[in-house]
């Protein structure tokens, strides 16, 4: 009898003693938190892996922006691009980036104005998304800093999209391309605007246009006619003086400028109404001229109809005021262009138009 | 015996205590700063426009709103050899951060020439040359007039607040504008291993571009395509820049 309690003693130490087996790495898709001994069966997830995209720098533009935590790849712009196209961040899904960013019209808008969410007019022009890969400073007045904090506030600004995280997340349950498409940009990383504005960023880094007839032209690849000629030549002249703000193979400075517009006291104070600085009023960014043929209407308010009220404009010499440009040095002057001077300008202007681009051909 | 082995251990102890470490070099690092005055006076880019504080060699009263330029090629002389410091130097008078150069540590040595170009020389100022460099797009000169770079924008308004002025220099239809400062040293200064740091000024003051030898007026008419105005202003060059080189 003692012997049997013996052996029953013994048997219990030993399988109380008996280390439970099975995977133990917390990395690993079948972890056990109950096991303590390893026993070779843990399973692993492919690692998540995204594709690198590169876009080729153009002749004479500099590197591309890019922020270090939004790399380009494949996955991110086809998300983006998806959420271009379609009105799931917008609070009511009623507007997608495409109601107001066409790209017919060089990803702009042909109206003066375009409606909220809330189908309010808002207060300026939409701009065009043309090479925003090189800008830093965007929007008509500066107000965002870097192309991810732009698409954020246009996709979250109550008085635009009006987007929001909880809104994204409800309507992604029922949106399997979307899930999937996040998915594979971001791997389990949570559904946020955040991440969303990060692939719409991605994708707008992917507008580029540097295929003109102009850049033809200088590969020597077609020729421009004598109009064309005659306007690229007043257009780099200071008679005409586009260059000093619209130079370069950017075509603009993307700098803020008062380009005579307005006499003061002005009803918008552009940048100077972010910076707070009373020489900053009446100032706005010098955008790309690229596909300017397909952007109207122009300037921040969409004033002018045509490019031929634009050239007439700067003919004139503008408006002064306080804040003026100093390289508006004809103002009260004018240019005084000739006739066949304004309309060998607008035949250049339109030499910048990437007919690829813009869905042309 | 014992009070003199204590003795002997003391003094050797107090003499090893004194025994001073080699001498640690002293670094001495470089920073080059940028001034601006109009005839001696510091010039003001915020006056309104319809002060116009500062009067030319023409009689012209004028402000002035924007001062960028280039400088390149800047070096010091020493012991007959010369230091590279820099390529170019984008001087923004409205941006402070282009208004002083950190240059970092200076080897020791007499330093007496201060050496910089005024804008590209030919064989530098060539289009998109400077394609990532942050005054790539303010400072480009277009091709259709020589391409490359403005040497200088220099803008304001003169006789009334209406009126402006663009004294832009740069290579006009590919001739070579740019000239170099070449000067001693206000002071040559040496570096051994005891100095500290030294800071160098240079100073443009602006109302020489307009003086001597040639007397400019101002008008609103654009020069970059005007060889004889560059050819004028290249000339009164020599008198715009001068430096002093202070010890810290």
């Amino acid at each position: 009898m003692n012997k049997i309690i013996l052996l029953l003693f013994v048997s219990t130490l030993f399988f109380a003693c008996k280390k439970e087996e099975g995977c133990t790495d917390p990395l690993a898709f079948n972890y056990n938190s109950e096991a303590e001994k390893e026993d070779g069966s843990c399973e692993y997830p492919d690692p998540f892996t995204t594709t690198a995209h590169t876009i080729i720098t153009p002749n004479g533009f500099p590197d591309m922006i890019h922020p270090s935590d939004n790399s380009l790849t494949e996955e991110g712009i086809a998300l983006g691009e998806y959420l271009f196209n379609s009105p799931i961040l917008s609070y009511s899904e009623g507007l997608a980036c495409t109601s107001c960013h066409l790209q017919e019209n060089g990803f702009s808008s042909p109206g003066t104005f375009s409606s909220n969410v809330n189908g309010v007019a808002t207060p300026r022009n939409a701009m065009a998304l043309i090479n925003l890969g090189w800008v830093n400073d965007l929007a008509w007045d500066g107000r965002s800093t870097g192309l991810e904090a732009k698409v954020l506030g246009s996709i979250t600004n109550p008085f635009s999209v009006n987007g929001t995280t909880d809104s994204l997340q409800v309507r992604a349950e029922k949106d399997a391309e979307f899930m999937a498409l996040f998915s594979a940009a971001f791997n389990n990383k949570s559904i946020t605007i955040e991440n969303a504005a990060k692939g719409l960023s991605q994708y707008i880094r992917t507008l580029v246009s540097a295929n003109s007839k102009f850049d033809k032209y200088l590969k020597g690849e077609v020729q421009l006619s004598a109009s064309e000629l005659g306007g690229y030549a007043t257009f780099n002249s200071e008679k005409g003086d586009c260059f000093h703000c619209h130079g370069t193979q950017q075509f603009a400075d993307n700098l803020f400028h008062n380009n005579g517009l307005d006499p003061e006291p002005f009803t918008n104070l552009g940048l100077g109404a972010i910076t707070g600085n009373a020489a900053d009023y009446g100032k706005y960014r010098a955008t790309t001229l690229r596909n300017i043929e397909h952007t109207a209407p122009y300037m921040h308010d969409g004033r002018f109809a045509t490019l031929e009220e634009v050239v007439e404009h700067y003919n004139l010499g503008g408006t002064y005021s306080s804040t003026i440009d100093p390289k508006m040095k004809k103002v009260g002057i004018g240019l005084q262009l000739t006739n066949q001077e304004k309309q060998d300008l607008v035949a250049f202007l339109k030499t910048l138009t990437d007919t690829y681009f813009v869905g042309s051909n | 015996m014992n009070k003199i082995i204590l003795l002997i251990s003391i003094i050797a102890l107090t003499l090893t205590a004194c025994k001073k470490d080699p001498a640690i070099p002293i670094p001495s690092f470089l920073t080059i700063h940028f001034t601006h005055t109009v005839d001696g006076v510091p010039l003001d880019l915020t006056t309104n426009e319809s002060e116009l504080p500062y009067t030319n060699g023409a009689g012209q009263n004028y402000n002035v709103k924007t001062l960028q330029y280039l400088i390149s090629n800047i070096s010091l002389e020493t012991n007959g050899s010369t230091k590279t410091l820099k390529d170019v130097h984008f001087v923004d008078g409205e941006d402070a951060s282009t208004l002083t150069l950190d240059l970092g540590e200076l080897q020791n040595g007499t330093y007496s020439t201060l050496k910089f170009n005024f804008g590209l020389n030919e064989e530098m100022n060539i289009s998109n040359a400077y394609v990532n460099e942050d005054f790539h797009t303010t400072m480009a000169w277009p091709d259709m007039m020589g391409g490359g770079y403005h040497y200088m924008i220099l803008e304001g308004t003169f006789n009334n607040e209406t009126t402006f002025y663009n004294t832009h220099l740069g290579g006009t239809m590919g001739n070579d504008y740019s000239f170099q400062y070449n000067e001693k040293t206000e002071t040559s200064f040496f570096i051994d291993d005891k100095n500290g740091d030294i800071d160098i000024t240079i100073n443009m003051d602006v109302n020489e571009w307009y003086n001597q030898p040639n007397t400019i007026t101002l008008t609103t008419d654009g020069i970059m395509g005007n060889n004889d105005m560059q050819m004028q202003l290249n000339n009164n060059g020599s008198r715009v820049f001068s430096n002093f080189v202070v010890y810290e």
